[in-house]
């Protein structure tokens, strides 16, 4: 953490990479929770969207100055989104275990499945949550009034929609493992599709900051410039989303490549943001 | 009583002799000397009355009355003023000082820039701490509670034991003003100072830390370190509540900014320009 | 828990605020200042305020330390083992005793500024007989403020008056903004004088801490500052007809009659200089009362009035001409001296305390900025004329002599004497300082540092590394054998050229001294003496303000130093060191009587030959002799220090001096021509033109460098006000800012400069004068003038001994061509603006 004596721009420095993998996990999890819910995949997703969202939880703990103390980060859900965050991982991951956990033999011996009214409860209570999972990173950035890049009412549905184009990314990759034919079409469909919407979504958040103030214009010139630039232009728009679409529309073989290079877009999306979090000088009289 | 002038020529001749010199000519001041004793020696009047006006107040504390007034619970503020302050960096290390901070935090900081061009030139310096904020977005972010407002007099504080370190605050911060120290080492490595041993008690590792307006002073009723030093009296503590402090006068004389007033934070740092 | 606020004085710097520390268990955790210090009035710098992390530096020396290794070299290592006290100081003394025939091979590097150990090593090296005493550490500063002051004001040094000043115009200076003796205190009467409205104008290369608060900031091409005040003062003589001519008839020697060989006349008998009273219509003596009258224009005997030879001298600079030279716009400057003039307000009177004085509430002030150069005298000496023709010199608003005069404890007050001229400046301790009027008979030298060719010098130390390469040159048979050093750090910052330095050092076959840490003096000991912190010391002096304290009419102050925690085991108090090594040669008698002397100690509290005392009681005795019985060591330690009020006299001494101050340096023909005759006889060829008694304006070897294009760019330095010396560059916290801010070990240069030579802002660059060419890290801007790099603070260490120092910044010094070529041959100054090329 140094804050030079001058008056000049600086990213914020507090939140890296960890971070990122901490967002990258947990919107993963939430989304793939939120696909294996709605596009009806096999139980065995809903799990490893659960182990996602817990390894995010202990990726966040090993970034915490004090993971012992970390039950304390409940107390502030009036007002802290990571309070509201941390409770809906904390609820989503009780909820979206006891919800799934029928659906394996082992636990068959619960009063309750996927389909009784009471899964069915639970199944909206993880759903639910996990759909805050994904959101609440960008609510938590977006707390933040002196970094343009983050200050938008944008980003918590950048955030949303990274999650779920990272989770269709993770069922590309997973595809030769169970889906086939007709699901897979759909599921390139799906892909091609929230590249698009991501595209779209980036570009507008992109193009607003580029004619706001000076530090939201250093924020956008930074995804132009040096090893930041490369890391934003080859990493989250070529692999993360030019390649992929190419190949769900025209290579469809190699969709298993096509999975792989969105998730690393997707983690590369979490870091650039981060680092692009550059102050408003507060003082640039 | 004249020194004994023999005595002085004696040893003056022994200079001479010792350095081959000619002590008159010789110039270093001491050498001078002596032969100048004779006539720099006190004569009549030589010590005088001149302590009439001796108060014997020198151990009295730097106290400052901080108190509220008008048993209306106080708001601690602060003007900076800028025409004053010459960037001299006392109140920089004043909280260092009176607060322990860990290499490479800073409560406060006087910031440089520069301004206009050659010949029209100049630097300005801006010292910046915690603002105090009345709607801090420090607070709320924070998922813990540690960070709070105390309501009696409007501190922005924060509760270590409670901290987790997951520096939420520090990003929500308009003003890059809470840090976070990632470890107890002092400026010399691991193996801290005496002074350092007793002051980084003040603060815990990996939780974040603040300005805190100096709050165990205030609340002892002394002026903040760093109003205390500064040598050009820039800074002006007091009660924004009450409109007869020095401090709520000076809002009122001078034109004035708060820092980021457009974010809605109602800093109480005043900046009088 | 056991903690108590102990009263001390400040020790980060030369001033010697009034501290109080708290102590807890031992140990200091917080530093405040002492309200009732009427010096600082409980305000500290932030050199101060970081006081603790030296006092706790690990790198400290806590015992005695020999050298091992017998080479020695600014990057030798010296091999340092441990040793006693007894064996440090018996080999000290037994080295002192074998140069003892011929004292004068001893070299006492003296200042150290802090405390009483400058007084004590100076006595000894008195007592012990040698001349070479060091008693400045500074290539520039000093060397023409204090004679001028001497003559001209009767103090130490300079102060504008701000509690009444409305017009101030400082060159090569950041009084009160970011430098300066009396430091907190001048920056808060600066920040006073500001709000109400006090004009400030800086004239300066680099426009850094003073400038950035100025009204106005007027850069100038560095070593221009003579022609700009000969300028300022054609504009006010001769254009505007402004000057204070009541005070130039009656306070200074402008009636004298000058002949056409440019001496007085005289009054044959009496040999006194005539003026010509224009009542009367004849000449008479200077101090003839009756003449009510002196004429300041006119002729009259054969002889013109001074006066008119300075009006007539000033016009061959019209501010056209020097505009070329300085590059201030010709209209700047008739601004400049409009306003001056007028702000002065000849003629006006205010009231004090019921008296009437003068109020002159304009003047212009300066310091190291025009002394450091090849003619710094002549820089310098027409800035404070300026003064003079406004009859703005210790009156109020105008300019102020400091530690001038005084009633209490003691009397001393400047005197008048040769051709009724100001002569003596007052000094608290009848210490006197080398001076400036009437100088001395030039002869031949004996000493090392050729005092005898600098009659009108104050400090000589600038000539030693240069005798010390061909003595014979000089005539002299002996070289330096020894030399005893306090704590500072003079090889670094003293002097200029490394390489001469450091082969001036070697040639010393044994230096001794005091160290706080090993800095790069110290690297060439052969035994080092652990020197206590300022927070574990007693001094009865504690800084300087016995010579430059605030002016006016503000409370003046004694403050004494205590320790405030126990030194580290092992470690001695100085002062005893000092007296043990005397005792050990057998010097005590000598020793006390100086220092009975110095401080004016007589029976029963005069120091008793034949026995030792601790500092303690030395300084009992000092504080009961000086402030009465009640007012002893124990009542020190309780209050730290004494208010001594002033009165109107002893503040503005202007209008109560019985001495006439110069416009016309008559006396420097005469040093000059008796010079010349002994620079003849020697065989040498000294170009002694400084020796005039009108200044001219007379470049520098960089203003030449620069026309004919061999260099581009002039380097010069300035402080930084978080940084003194060299004191603190080892503190961890002042160390943090200088890496923080761009402004401190960064080079600056001009932004359009530089991108011209596309050089960006943080590129390495390498900066090279004809001495040497260091790697320095530039930091663009617009605040400096385009001809010039600026330097700041005292850094470019490289002694592991300082290892949060090492390595950062440049050192300036060491760019600096060390010869007579660069040595002013009045004052002995260095010239501190380089030639210098600046390339990636
Ligand atoms: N904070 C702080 N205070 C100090 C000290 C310190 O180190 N730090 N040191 C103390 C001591 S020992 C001294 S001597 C005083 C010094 O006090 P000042 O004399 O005020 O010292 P500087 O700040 O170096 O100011 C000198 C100025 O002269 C400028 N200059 C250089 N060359 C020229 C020139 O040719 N012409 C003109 N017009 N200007 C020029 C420099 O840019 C610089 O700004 O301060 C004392 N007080
Ligand atoms: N480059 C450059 N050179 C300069 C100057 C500059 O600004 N820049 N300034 C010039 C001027 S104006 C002056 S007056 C001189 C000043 O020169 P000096 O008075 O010699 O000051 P420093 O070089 O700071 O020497 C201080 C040294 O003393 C030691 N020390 C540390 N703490 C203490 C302490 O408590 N007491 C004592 N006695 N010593 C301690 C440290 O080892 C430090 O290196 O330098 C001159 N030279
Ligand atoms: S101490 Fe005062 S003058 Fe110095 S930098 Fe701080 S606010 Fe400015
Ligand atoms: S300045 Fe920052 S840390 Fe201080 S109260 Fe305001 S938001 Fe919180
Ligand atoms: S770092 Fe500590 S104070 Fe800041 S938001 Fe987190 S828990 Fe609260
Ligand atoms: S008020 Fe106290 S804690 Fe805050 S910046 Fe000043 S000295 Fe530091
Ligand atoms: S001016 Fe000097 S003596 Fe005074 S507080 Fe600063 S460092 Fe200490
Ligand atoms: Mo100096």
């Amino acid at each position: 953490m140094m804050h030079e004596f001058n008056m000049e721009l600086s990213s914020q420095e507090e939140w890296s990479w960890l971070v990122a993998i901490d967002l990258f996990l947990g919107g993963l999890g939430g989304g793939l929770f939120l696909l294996f819910q709605n596009l009806d995949l096999p139980p065995v997703t809903g799990l490893l969207s659960l182990g996602l969202v817990i390894l995010g939880g202990l990726v966040l703990l090993a970034e915490l100055g004090h993971p012992l103390r970390a039950w304390r980060a409940l107390a502030r859900p009036q007002t802290s989104w990571i309070s509201r965050g941390m409770i809906s991982v904390f609820v989503f991951i009780i909820a979206g275990l006891l919800y799934i956990a029928p659906s394996f033999s082992v636990f068959s011996w619960l009063p309750w499945s996927p389909t009784s009214s009471g899964g069915r409860a639970l199944g909206v209570v993880a759903g639910i949550c996990a759909f805050l999972v994904t959101l609440y990173p960008g609510f938590v950035l977006s707390a933040s009034p002196s970094i343009p890049f983050w200050n938008s009412p944008l980003l918590p549905v950048l955030f949303f929609s990274q999650s779920l184009l990272g989770a269709s990314g993770l069922v590309l990759l997973l595809s030769p493992f169970g889906f086939d034919g007709q699901a897979l079409q759909g599921f390139f469909s799906l892909a091609a599709l929230l590249i698009v919407a991501n595209f779209i979504l980036m570009t507008i958040h992109l193009w607003t900051l580029k004619r706001s103030g000076l530090a939201a214009r250093e924020a956008v010139s930074l995804f132009n410039r040096g090893s930041f630039g490369w890391t934003f232009r080859a990493g989250v728009v070529l692999i993360g989303m030019i390649l992929p679409f190419i190949v769900v529309v025209w290579v469809p073989s190699a969709v298993v490549l096509a999975g792989a290079f969105i998730l690393v877009g997707s983690l590369l999306f979490r870091y650039c943001v981060l680092k692009a979090g550059v102050y408003v000088p507060f003082a640039l009289i | 009583m004249l020194q004994d002038l023999a005595t002085i020529r004696k040893l003056a001749g022994k200079l001479r002799e010792r350095s081959g010199i000619p002590v008159v000519e010789s110039c270093a001041r001491w050498c001078e000397t002596y032969t100048q004793v004779a006539q720099w020696s006190l004569g009549e009047g030589e010590r005088f009355e001149f302590m009439p006006a001796q108060e014997e107040t020198a151990m009295e504390t730097n106290k400052k009355t901080v108190a509220g007034k008008n048993g209306r619970p106080p708001r601690w503020g602060m003007v900076i003023d800028l025409k004053r302050c010459i960037g001299c960096q006392s109140c920089t290390i004043a909280c260092k000082v009176e607060n322990g901070t860990p290499p490479g935090i800073f409560w406060m900081r006087v910031l440089e820039k520069e301004e206009g061009k050659y010949p029209l030139a100049r630097k300005l310096f801006l010292p910046v701490r915690c603002n105090h904020c009345s709607d801090p977005p420090c607070v709320p972010v924070c998922p813990t509670g540690a960070s709070y407002k105390r309501e009696k007099d409007n501190l922005v504080l924060i509760n270590q034991d409670k901290c987790i370190g997951c520096r939420a605050c520090i990003v929500a911060c308009p003003y890059q003003v809470r840090f976070l120290a990632e470890d107890s080492n002092g400026y010399y490595g691991e193996e801290l100072t005496p002074y350092e041993a007793k002051s980084y008690q003040k603060w815990q590792p990996r939780t974040v830390q603040k300005c805190t307006f100096c709050v165990d002073r205030i609340d002892g009723g002394l002026e903040p370190a760093c109003v205390q030093t500064c040598p050009t009296r820039a800074l002006v503590f007091g009660d924004l509540n009450d409109p007869e402090s020095e401090l709520s006068k000076l809002v009122r004389e001078r034109s004035h900014f708060q820092p980021r007033a457009e974010l809605g934070t109602d800093p109480s740092l005043y900046y009088v320009t | 828990m056991a903690s108590k606020w102990v009263p001390t004085a400040c020790g980060m710097c030369y001033v010697g605020c009034g501290i109080r520390v708290l102590v807890e268990d031992g140990v200091a955790v917080s530093i405040e200042g002492d309200p009732n210090n009427p010096q600082n009035q409980g305000v500290m710098c932030a050199k101060g305020k970081a006081g603790i992390m030296n006092l706790y530096n690990p790198h400290r020396i806590k015992v005695p330390l020999k050298r091992t290794n017998p080479k020695r070299g600014l990057h030798e290592d010296p091999g340092w083992k441990e040793i006693s006290w007894d064996e440090a100081l018996t080999t000290i003394a037994a080295k002192l005793d074998g140069i003892r025939d011929d004292p004068k091979k001893l070299y006492v590097q003296a200042w150290e500024v802090t405390g009483d150990c400058f007084y004590w090593l100076l006595a000894l090296g008195s007592a012990f007989g040698t001349p070479h005493l060091m008693g400045n550490a500074s290539a520039t500063c000093g060397k023409v403020i204090h004679p001028v002051e001497f003559f001209s004001g009767g103090g130490f040094h300079q102060q504008p008056d701000l509690h009444y000043c409305n017009y101030c115009i400082l060159i090569g200076t950041q009084f009160g903004l970011g430098a300066r003796g009396a430091f907190n205190h001048i920056t808060l009467d600066m920040a006073e004088a500001r709000a109400r409205g006090m004009k400030v104008v800086v004239i300066d290369p680099v426009g850094s801490y003073a400038a950035s608060k100025a009204n106005e900031w007027i850069p100038i091409r560095p070593g221009t500052d003579t022609a700009f005040a000969l300028s300022m003062l054609h504009v006010l003589l001769n254009e505007l007809g402004i000057y204070d001519a009541r005070f130039l008839k009656h306070k200074t020697n402008a009636p004298y009659l000058v002949g056409s060989n440019g001496r007085y006349i005289r009054e044959p008998g009496s040999g006194k200089p005539l003026v010509f009273d224009a009542t009367d219509q004849r000449v008479k003596t200077h101090d003839d009362p009756t003449a009510s009258d002196p004429a300041i224009t006119g002729a009259g005997e054969g002889g013109r009035p001074a006066f008119e030879l300075l009006r007539e001298h000033v016009a061959k600079y019209p501010p056209e001409k020097t505009e070329e030279i300085t590059t201030i716009p010709a209209a700047t400057l008739r601004r400049l001296a409009q306003e001056f003039g007028e702000a002065a307000s000849v003629g006006a009177t205010m009231t004090i305390d019921g008296v009437t004085l003068p109020y002159r509430p304009a003047c212009v002030d300066w310091a190291k900025g025009p002394q450091g150069h090849k003619h710094g005298f002549h820089q310098s000496w027409p800035l404070k004329l300026l003064n003079i023709v406004m009859g703005a010199v210790n009156v109020p608003g105008g300019i102020l002599s400091t530690a001038a005069a005084g009633k209490r404890p003691h009397r001393w007050w400047p005197e008048g004497g040769t051709d009724g001229l100001l002569e003596e400046g007052g000094h608290v301790l009848p210490l006197p300082h080398p001076k400036a009027f009437p100088g001395r008979t030039p002869t031949k030298p004996f000493r090392m540092d050729l005092a005898e060719l600098f009659p009108l010098a104050p400090h000589f130390h600038t000539l030693l590394p240069i005798t010390c390469q061909d003595r014979e040159r000089y005539g002299l048979s002996y070289g330096i054998e020894m030399m005893l050093h306090a704590p500072t750090n003079s090889l670094l910052g003293s002097f200029g050229d490394l390489k001469m330095v450091e082969s001036f050092y070697q040639s010393i076959p044994f230096i001794a001294g005091f160290a706080v840490e090993i800095n790069e003096t110290n690297l060439f000991d052969d035994i080092v003496l652990p020197f206590p912190s300022y927070l574990e010391r007693s001094d009865f002096v504690a800084g300087t303000n016995l010579l430059i304290p605030h002016c006016g009419k503000d409370d003046w102050l004694w403050q004494i130093r205590q320790s405030v925690v126990e030194p580290p085991a092992g470690m001695r108090q100085p002062q005893e060191v000092i007296m043990e090594i005397a005792d050990r040669l057998g010097l005590l008698g000598d020793f006390y009587r100086l220092l009975n002397h110095a401080f004016r100690l007589k029976e029963p509290y005069a120091l008793q030959p034949g026995q030792r005392y601790p500092i303690t009681e030395v300084i009992d005795r000092m504080a009961r002799s000086w402030f009465g019985e009640e007012h002893d060591l124990g009542w020190f330690r309780e209050h730290g220090v004494i208010r001594i009020p002033r009165d109107v006299e002893e503040a503005y001494i202007g209008p109560f001096l019985e001495a006439r101050l110069p416009i016309y340096l008559e006396h420097f023909l005469q040093r000059g021509e008796e010079l010349k005759e002994v620079i003849s006889q020697m065989g040498l060829e000294w170009d002694l033109s400084d020796y005039r008694p009108l200044s001219d304006w007379m470049p520098c070897p960089s203003y030449n460098a620069i026309r004919n294009g061999r260099y581009d760019l002039i380097a010069v330095h300035y402080k930084l006000p978080y940084v003194y010396g060299s004191f603190g560059n080892e503190n961890p916290w002042i160390n943090e800012i200088c890496e923080r801010t761009p402004y401190a070990y960064n080079v600056l240069v001009n932004e359009d400069v530089a991108k011209a030579k596309g050089i960006s802002d943080g590129d390495e660059v390498w900066l090279e004068s004809p001495a040497t060419k260091v790697r320095a890290k530039a930091k663009l801007t617009q605040c400096i003038h385009p001809q010039v790099v600026g330097v700041a603070g005292h850094f470019g260490h490289w002694s592991p001994g300082m290892p949060i120092a090492r390595g950062k910044g440049i050192n300036f010094n060491s760019l600096l061509p060390t010869d007579l070529e660069h040595i002013d041959k009045i004052s002995t100054a260095l010239d501190h603006c380089v030639e210098v090329r600046l390339y990636k």
